[in-house]
């Protein structure tokens, strides 16, 4: 499980966010919400290990969670606003390289289905250079959903998509969650926090 | 709400050309006073530079080598009849690549998208780079020469045809730029400037071993070639300046935004030294005109498929293995013209280039955390998972350039006893350090402008930490090449070699 204890992050003399705690069990839904700057990217970078918080803590299975450990990198899908892509590599084979590297057993399979199921399918071939955000997006969010995983965290994960897109996301996380995957995510649309927040955690 | 009607006047450019020039001078630097300070910063660069190259060559040129044999001056001249044409072929694939004709991204935004004439605004910036390129060119040809110890007239001679020759390059691409049906096509002065590389490489390479075997060569006629060179260049340049600025009006904005951005690019890899820019939106340029590729999936699971799929990406970038093998010509052509001990260097040197180039995938991984993050193995050995491809491409080519050093009778591998080095050894050494340079190079870090900064010595106040990751790589190559020329033995090159290696693959990007 998921834990963060006490979580304050300041920039200079900025107090972005103080005191945060969540717990984040299998199977349910933290949605973090709030006006622009309001620090829900900052606290997801947190929480993924990727920014270091002034105060607080957060564990991973009762363990100091650190990003960089494999088991981390095993269990938690992260999309946030860095992830890049290797410009040589088609959408399908970036998702093959991940179902691989993870160890996924069908990994053809599992490519083909995800692939369908994010609308790439005829996008296959292209190499990101091509791609326009939305489709960008959605292999993005494909890489999350190709390989296994115990926790999701996806900072906004609605931008760029477009209205189908939107409501297909909403059905797929709620589809994470009954498999038992946490999931931890912002965003600013009303009728997705209604769709998949099992807490909603305002900044 | 209505918009407001057209006046039905619509300013021409030279109206719209100084407004801008009165906004610039109103709330900045003069476009003068802008102008000469990035001429001056490029004409000192170049000076420092072109007078190190033309100080080498003359030393390469004419030190005498310790095996006793003078280079000879049509050996020396041949190659750098070759080192020309190379330039030529590469400023030609450069400027295709491109697209000499560009506007500032707020240019094309705010000036571009009016019915404005478009060949107007563009035409006196089409002039001034065309006019740029040629005095680049009269520079470069002029100071070419300068190693054999040419006559004023030749100088003289090669400057024009130095000269014309990048005016008709620059033409070349400008009218490549234009849209098809306009254009001879986009690939024509492409695979022409490919064409000269290979011809360049080739020839340097037979020049070389022509040299090393002691066959004599005759002499460059350098007056007629020059001539012949230049008069052809001047008419390529004539026409195709003549029809790049007829079709000016319609090249289409996003080529022209696309280049600018480009050469704001170009702009800072130079001002800053650092490619890294530079490299990041050629490649995406490169790879959106690409736009597909046939998918074929990996076989296996696991941290090994990382391999493989690193080798396969190689496979997709031709241009980056063809690049590591020509500069394999590199020792052949050193160990023709100069003393062994430099063949030595300029082994270490190249081949921290030509390992340089398969480290892309060791630069992407390190340049990107997001990427990282979505592998299930740790940092160290993603780096070193993507060291394997770079080091089985420095064995290879140590294996390929060894003969050059023998046949330079170079103590360095002969193993005599000035240095004491067993063969084996000091090609180990030398590959070693050329991977340790190119890993290091490909981990480097994003560029710290926050550091502390070194007091101005005449370039401004520099921060430290952006020397050192600009410097970082070239450290390694230059500190080997050092220790070469200092005569250190082979267990001290491959020992700080080897620290060097395992200094950039602890935490890379870390540093």
């Amino acid at each position: 499980m998921l834990e963060v204890s006490g979580l304050t992050r300041r920039f200079g003399e900025h107090t972005v966010f103080a005191d945060v705690s969540l717990d984040l069990p299998s199977g349910e839904a933290v949605v973090v919400t709030g006006p622009n700057g309001a620090g829900k990217s900052t606290l997801l970078r947190c929480v993924a290990g990727i920014d270091k918080p002034d105060a607080g803590r957060i564990s991973w299975d009762g363990r100091e969670l650190r990003e960089s450990d494999p088991a981390v990198r095993a269990a938690l899908a992260v999309l946030l606003d860095d992830v890049g892509l290797f410009p040589e590599m088609s959408v399908a084979e970036h998702l093959d390289l991940l179902a691989r590297v993870h160890g996924v057993a069908d990994p053809d399979a599992v490519v083909d289905e995800v692939l369908a199921d994010v609308g790439l399918t005829g996008a296959a071939d292209q190499l990101p250079a091509t791609l326009s955000s939305g489709q960008r997006q959605r292999l993005l969010l494909g890489s999350c959903f190709v390989r296994p995983r115990q926790v999701l965290v996806l900072d906004e994960p609605e931008q760029r998509l477009d209205v189908p897109g939107r409501a297909w996301l909403a059905q797929r996380l709620v589809a994470e969650k009954a498999a038992g995957v946490g999931v931890l995510l912002s965003c600013h649309d009303p009728s997705l926090v209604e769709a998949v927040a099992d807490w909603v955690l305002e900044l | 709400m209505t918009a407001a009607p057209a006046t039905g006047v619509i300013p021409p450019p030279r109206v719209v050309r100084a407004y801008r020039r009165s906004v610039r001078r109103e709330h900045g630097r003069g476009v003068l006073r802008t102008a000469l300070g990035a001429t001056w910063d490029v004409v000192v660069g170049a000076a420092v530079l072109g007078a190190l190259g033309a100080q080498a060559g003359r030393r390469l040129v004419h030190g005498v080598p310790s095996h006793g044999t003078a280079v000879s001056a049509q050996t020396a001249s041949w190659l750098l009849a070759a080192a020309a044409v190379a330039l030529a072929g590469a400023a030609l694939r450069g400027l295709v690549a491109a697209g000499p004709v560009s506007a500032q991204p707020a240019a094309a935004s705010w000036i571009l998208t009016g019915p404005v004439d478009r060949a107007g605004v563009l035409a006196p910036r089409f002039w001034l780079s065309a006019a740029g390129a040629s005095a680049v060119g009269a520079a470069v040809g002029a100071l070419l020469p300068v190693p054999t110890s040419p006559t004023l007239a030749v100088v003289l001679t090669a400057a024009v045809a130095g000269a014309a020759v990048a005016a008709a390059a620059f033409a070349s691409a400008a009218v490549a730029q234009q849209p098809p049906g306009r254009s001879f096509g986009f690939g024509g002065p492409r695979w022409v400037g490919t064409g000269l590389l290979v011809v360049a490489a080739v020839g340097g390479l037979a020049v070389a071993v022509a040299g090393l075997a002691g066959h004599p060569l005759p002499a460059v006629p350098a007056g007629p070639v020059l001539a012949v060179v230049a008069v052809a260049a001047v008419v390529v340049a004539a026409v195709g300046g003549w029809r790049a600025r007829a079709g000016l009006g319609g090249l289409d904005r996003g080529t022209l935004a696309s280049g600018g951005t480009l050469v704001l690019g170009v702009a800072t890899s130079v001002t800053w030294m650092d490619t890294s820019l530079l490299r990041g939106i050629a490649d995406e340029r490169r790879w959106r005109d690409r736009a597909t590729v046939h998918t074929r999936r990996l076989r296996g699971t696991g941290p090994g498929t990382l391999l493989r799929a690193d080798l396969r990406r190689l496979g997709r970038q031709p241009d980056r293995v063809v690049g590591y093998a020509a500069l394999a010509v590199v020792p052949y052509v050193v160990a023709a013209v100069a003393d062994p001990i430099w063949v030595a260097v300029a082994q270490v040197l190249a081949g921290a280039l030509a390992v340089g180039r398969l480290t892309a995938g060791l630069r992407t991984v390190s340049d990107q955390p997001g990427l990282r993050r979505m592998l299930r193995v740790d940092d160290r050995s993603l780096h070193v998972l993507h060291t394997a491809l770079p080091a089985a491409g420095a064995v290879l080519w140590m294996a390929v350039t060894a003969p050059a050093l023998v046949a330079a009778g170079d103590p360095a591998l002969a193993g005599t006893p000035a240095a004491g080095d067993p063969a084996l050894g000091a090609a180990v050494a030398a590959a070693v350090g050329a991977l340790a340079a190119a890993v290091r190079a490909a981990t480097r870090p994003p560029l710290n402008y926050g550091s502390v900064v070194v007091p101005d010595v005449g370039f401004g106040a520099t921060p430290v930490g952006l020397i050192s990751q600009v410097l970082r790589g070239a450290d390694v190559a230059l500190l080997l090449a050092g220790l070469i020329l200092a005569g250190a033995g082979y267990p001290v090159r491959l020992a700080v070699a080897t620290v060097a290696l395992a200094w950039s693959l602890r935490t890379p990007s870390a540093d």
